[in-house]
């Protein structure tokens, strides 16, 4: 089974190599080297800070593109030319086919994100001196928002076609990032509303110390849970589809 | 598939409720409340950067203020000060302008406005509170409350000592028209403090105010 799952996952990401998202990455290095000259400055010791935020940004922004495009069409276009039936007919249950798909996105954003936080660490230290490791915790974050996009697009690509499913991964990106303006945290709605708030970490990475182990662990939990339902509800809704 | 789901949905909850938890303790940063803005706010420092860019794009058009065109006919750059502080609600200097380009129009009440929403969003900022206290005395001519805003000025920090000196002498006429005499004594113990200190400082800018050709300092 995980055999199956992992040969999946390898195909996904030698493809999206063959269709060249190497070059994302060269595209992000230029974007941000052209965005140092246009960096505000509000004083002496804060442009270093409004680069990380500046940087996080155009990760997250890259991040999601890149995500966006990977998953919105995979199983859309896989149906569509008929080459899921190659697979399934091959003793692949279809909650493996889509494990394996989400995997495969996953690990090749997650190449990529390493990849931009890479050039976000390089760039800061050529343009400040500054070894700016901490954005790691930020690109980390981001990284986890983007397999729960992935995931959501995953699901609703099962059943629907790539524009609907990329406005509404766009939907529920802003819809689960509008806790707290919805709510306040003493209403017991509060801890009932799934939100992605907790993997937003661009203030204390941009402006403070970062964030903790135990915070980690918690953005962790929050990734495992979204996650995992996402990917049952896909489970639910392709294996009712009729192929 | 029920305990699963039942399963993950604690994991997603309960880590939801972690992380509020330990980020309120996140260098006091209140992150919990403050990253839940978000929808917009890993934005955040893009909106930021092209509210720099605008700003600086209408810098230009600012110092028309200097060549003769009076601060309450430059109405033009209104929408773009108004862009800069959706994009970026601690932008210092576009509350600063705006609400006297509103007010000098006719419109006190909406400056002043402005110009409480500026030291409510940026507390910390000596020039937006000052400014304000100004308005006060400008246009209601309630000096006993130009007075009030002006005291919460004494406990912030300044951009500069030239700034500093500049708003002291402003304060301190809010005070003597208040009849605080204690008041206007502090400030001009202040302010002769502070033209010690700039007389011992090293300014690398020369000036010309004559236009002789001849730096005056």
């Amino acid at each position: 089974m995980t055999g199956r799952v992992w040969a999946l996952a390898a195909s996904v990401f030698l493809d999206a190599l063959r269709r060249k998202v190497v070059w994302v990455v060269v595209l992000f290095a230029a974007v941000m080297a052209a965005a140092i000259p246009a960096l505000p400055s509000y004083g002496f010791g804060v442009v270093e800070a409004v680069y990380r935020e500046v940087a996080l940004a155009l990760t997250y922004l890259a991040t999601m593109v890149l995500t966006l495009s990977l998953a919105a069409n995979r199983i859309p276009a896989e149906i569509e030319r008929r080459t899921v039936y190659g697979v399934l007919v091959r003793s692949v249950r279809r909650w493996e086919y889509l494990l394996g798909t989400w995997l495969g996105i996953f690990v090749t954003v997650g190449a990529a994100v390493f990849a931009f936080t890479v050039v976000d660490v390089v760039v800061g230290w050529l343009a400040y001196g500054e070894l700016m490791f901490r954005l790691a915790e930020g690109t980390f974050a981001i990284l986890l928002e983007a397999g729960v996009v992935a995931a959501f697009c995953v699901a609703v690509s099962s059943v629907i076609g790539p524009v609907v499913v990329v406005v509404s991964a766009l939907a529920f990106v802003f819809l689960a990032h509008t806790r707290s303006q919805l709510l306040v945290p003493e209403d017991i709605l509060w801890r009932l509303y799934p939100s992605l708030d907790a993997l937003n970490i661009i203030n204390p990475v941009a402006h403070g110390g970062g964030v903790s182990v135990g915070y980690i662990f918690s953005m962790l939990l929050v990734f495992v849970g979204w996650t995992g339902i996402l990917l049952l509800v896909s489970t639910a809704l392709f294996s009712r589809r009729d192929l | 598939m029920v305990v699963a789901t039942t399963l993950l949905l604690i994991a997603l909850l309960g880590g939801q409720a972690a992380a509020d938890a330990l980020a309120q303790h996140d260098g006091g940063l209140e992150t919990g409340r403050a990253v839940g803005r978000a929808g917009f706010a890993y934005l955040s420092g893009l909106r930021t950067a092209v509210a720099a860019m605008l700003w600086n794009r209408l810098e230009p058009q600012l110092h028309t203020y200097y060549l003769g065109v009076p601060l309450e006919d430059q109405t033009y750059i209104l929408p773009t000060i108004s862009l800069v502080i959706t994009l970026d609600p601690q932008f210092e200097q576009a509350y600063y302008v705006a609400p006297w380009v509103i007010a000098r129009r006719g419109d006190a009440e909406e400056g002043l406005e402005l110009a409480r929403l500026g030291t409510l969003n940026i507390p910390e900022s000596a020039l937006l509170q000052a400014s304000y206290a100004q308005m006060i005395a400008v246009f209601e001519e309630d000096y006993a409350r130009a007075a009030q805003e002006a005291d919460k000025v004494l406990d912030l920090s300044w951009e500069s000592i030239f700034e500093q000196h500049d708003w002291f002498g402003v304060l301190r006429s809010i005070y003597k028209n208040a009849g605080r005499q204690d008041m206007v004594d502090r400030l001009s113990r202040e302010l002769e403090r502070i033209d010690a200190e700039i007389a011992q400082t090293d300014v690398d800018v020369e000036h010309d105010h004559d236009a002789d050709g001849v730096p005056d300092h």
